[in-house]
């Protein structure tokens, strides 16, 4: 389940700045998995991962939920993933949820059965995320240029796999909007707008482009703008929430969704807290779904 | 994509399936079953399973100890610590955690470290625990047993890959018989020694059942079968001497099989000075002679073997005890 360094290095097709950045995302991650396997309590762990910058440190405990949950089908007793969930991965929780799906991924196992295991009902689903993510990173020909979907993923499971795909779809095009676009337009269209949620995840999360770029995305993404706008408020929840929100994410708040990082993160957290207790359907589907009605009404597709 | 989905609905029947028992709860619990893990089948309550709970809770807590803290210097100790008795089993555990560590991280070596270290009198436990690691993180096990570069014992993960898949995933390997496509040559005959382990622990080294589930398969991988029975049994043990001398009249002509089995277990067990009554009695039994005398006679016959690392000298080994036997 190893991460060497050639496939760390395999996403690239390119150099630059754009790049670099996207490469020291793909690093802290790594970093923040191999604190787990190179063996030691949760309290060693956050130790080591701790001292990665704070723009940096989500991606660390997506790397820590990775190696949590690789190392939980062989040890005994209560789950550690669980205990770093619930305690220290608590700040950084979305992506520690991804974290677990790109292992479930890597060790060839099914994402769905093992949501059951997980503790919020919503954010679990951001499995499904890293899953994705995972799929279209490491196996992008299969996943990405040949379009194919786990045929075992349920009909919601399949979306949100998509909006992984998407996210690692930034990766892969070194964040370069026509790449993206182009990435996107291959798969069918009934697939295009969980794709953009993926990319306006990672345009807000991970940032490192000018405004410039941002306004061809918003330009480039055409009616998808409430999908991509949706993908960027919820990102600006996620660095809000760990308190480690970067200038990229104002300023893909101001640029797709209208207002600043601040006011976007509020939105994300008012729509949780609408959330209906029971639902038939899943509560990540409903927090979307107003998201993007939301930002249907509010910002104008452009013509 | 129809075969997908009826997979799909098969994993989740297996999902809300009941461990019927205590030790299948046991060890569910420890081993956090799950879809793609078969629950054990009928273990029941009694001595046998008492013993065999003691053996997977060493196992298992030892694995934990070593996820928290791999170093050698400061794992040994706490292995070492263990009744003698059970420190095979605790190696084991040992074994279990580094392979999990080293498949998590490419660069990894420390399971090799501990087995060519401080480990090495319980290289056939950290082995044995290495392949359930590979089998339950779905790891390329042939890789892994290459890169330990031992052509004895570096197949010996595969007998503990065979022991995990015939445990876990009962249904598949032990009731469907499937081949695991995953392994190829002699691998997959290593993988057959665990699964005859796996029998003896999954029937609770019920004699009739052993014999029976040994039957059903594949005449070619009997006598593989019957020298795992023979680890376990000289190994793990469990049962009384009378049930041994059961289990060597069920083997019938397998018995030299049987035996290689029986004469592994007091090797192993004689290597670390820890030889115990049942492992005692069933060289007896099994091989007629005493642990001691089949632990010299396993270890006699391992020199001389080849060393060429691609080589299964493994292989040969065996087939010397075997010939002994017959």
């Amino acid at each position: 389940m190893g991460v060497p360094e050639r496939e760390i290095q395999a996403f690239k097709s390119g150099a630059g700045p754009k790049w670099t950045h996207l490469e020291h995302a793909v690093r802290a991650a790594v970093g923040g998995y191999h604190a787990v396997v190179d063996g030691g309590s949760l309290g060693d762990i956050m130790q080591r991962v701790d001292i990665v910058p704070e723009p940096l440190r989500g991606y660390a405990y997506e790397g820590v939920a990775m190696g949590l949950t690789g190392l939980d089908l062989v040890t005994p007793g209560p789950s550690r993933l669980r205990a770093f969930l619930a305690g220290p991965g608590n700040g950084h929780i979305y992506m520690s949820h991804i974290g677990v799906g790109e292992a479930l991924a890597r060790l060839k196992r099914r994402p769905e059965p093992y949501l059951a295991r997980l503790e919020d009902p919503v954010l679990r689903w951001l499995v499904l995320d890293g899953y994705g993510f995972h799929q279209g990173f490491f196996a992008r020909p299969r996943f990405v240029d040949h379009q194919q979907v786990p045929g075992f993923l349920s009909p919601f499971g399949k979306r949100i796999f998509d909006q992984g795909v998407g996210r690692s779809i930034w990766f892969t095009a070194g964040a370069d909007i026509n790449r993206i676009s182009a990435d996107i337009a291959a798969f069918a269209p009934r697939r295009h707008a969980d794709l953009w949620v993926g990319v306006g995840v990672a345009c807000s999360y991970v940032g490192g482009l000018p405004r410039s770029d941002i306004i061809d995305l918003r330009n480039a993404c055409g009616r998808h703008l409430p999908s991509v706008a949706t993908g960027v408020a919820f990102a600006a929840r996620g660095r809000h929430r760990a308190a480690n929100v970067i200038s990229g994410t104002d300023l893909a708040c101001d640029v797709l969704c209208g207002v600043n990082s601040d006011q976007a993160s509020t939105l994300v957290q008012n729509t949780f807290d609408i959330l209906p207790v029971r639902s038939p359907r899943p509560g990540y589907e409903l927090l979307l779904a107003h998201l993007r009605t939301t930002f249907s009404a509010s910002i104008p597709a452009p013509a | 994509m129809v075969t997908e989905q009826l997979l799909d609905q098969q994993a989740t029947d297996h999902d809300t399936g009941r461990l019927r028992t205590l030790a299948g709860r046991a060890l569910g619990k420890v081993f956090d079953v799950s879809s793609s893990t078969m629950m054990p089948p009928n273990i029941s309550d009694d001595p046998t399973n008492a013993r065999l709970k003691q053996v997977v809770f060493t196992v298992t807590e030892c694995c934990r100890t070593t996820v928290v803290d791999p170093r050698p210097e400061s794992l040994v100790p706490k292995l070492q610590a263990y009744d003698k008795e059970l420190a095979g089993f605790a190696y084991e555990g040992a074994g279990l955690g580094l392979a999990a560590l080293d498949v998590l991280n490419p660069s990894g070596r420390r399971t090799l470290a501990l087995a060519s270290g401080l480990g090495e009198p319980y290289i056939y436990g950290i082995y044995l625990g290495a392949g359930m690691a590979l089998a339950r993180m779905r790891a390329n096990a042939e890789k892994f047993r290459r890169r330990l570069e031992d052509p004895i014992f570096g197949w010996v993960v595969m007998d503990g890959y065979g022991f995990h898949e015939g445990f876990f995933a009962h249904e598949k390997y032990v009731t469907r018989q499937r081949i695991p496509r995953r392994l190829h040559g002699y691998s997959r005959r290593v993988f057959d020694h665990g699964m005859g382990r796996s029998i003896w622990f999954s029937f609770s080294a019920d004699v009739e059942r052993v014999r029976a589930g040994i039957a059903s398969f594949d005449e070619a991988r009997q006598g593989d079968l019957w020298e795992g029975v023979g680890l376990a049994c000289g190994y793990t043990g469990g049962v009384e001497r009378e049930a041994v001398e059961h289990l060597r009249d069920a083997a019938g002509k397998r018995l030299p099989h049987l035996a290689v089995g029986a004469a592994m277990a007091a090797s192993i067990r004689h290597r670390v000075g820890n030889p115990v009554d049942h492992n005692d009695f069933a060289s007896q039994v099994l091989c007629g002679m005493s642990s001691n005398e089949s632990a010299s006679l396993v270890d006699g016959l391992q020199k001389g073997l080849p060393t060429a690392a691609d080589t299964p000298a493994y292989a040969l080994w065996r087939e010397r005890i075997r010939r002994q036997f017959e």
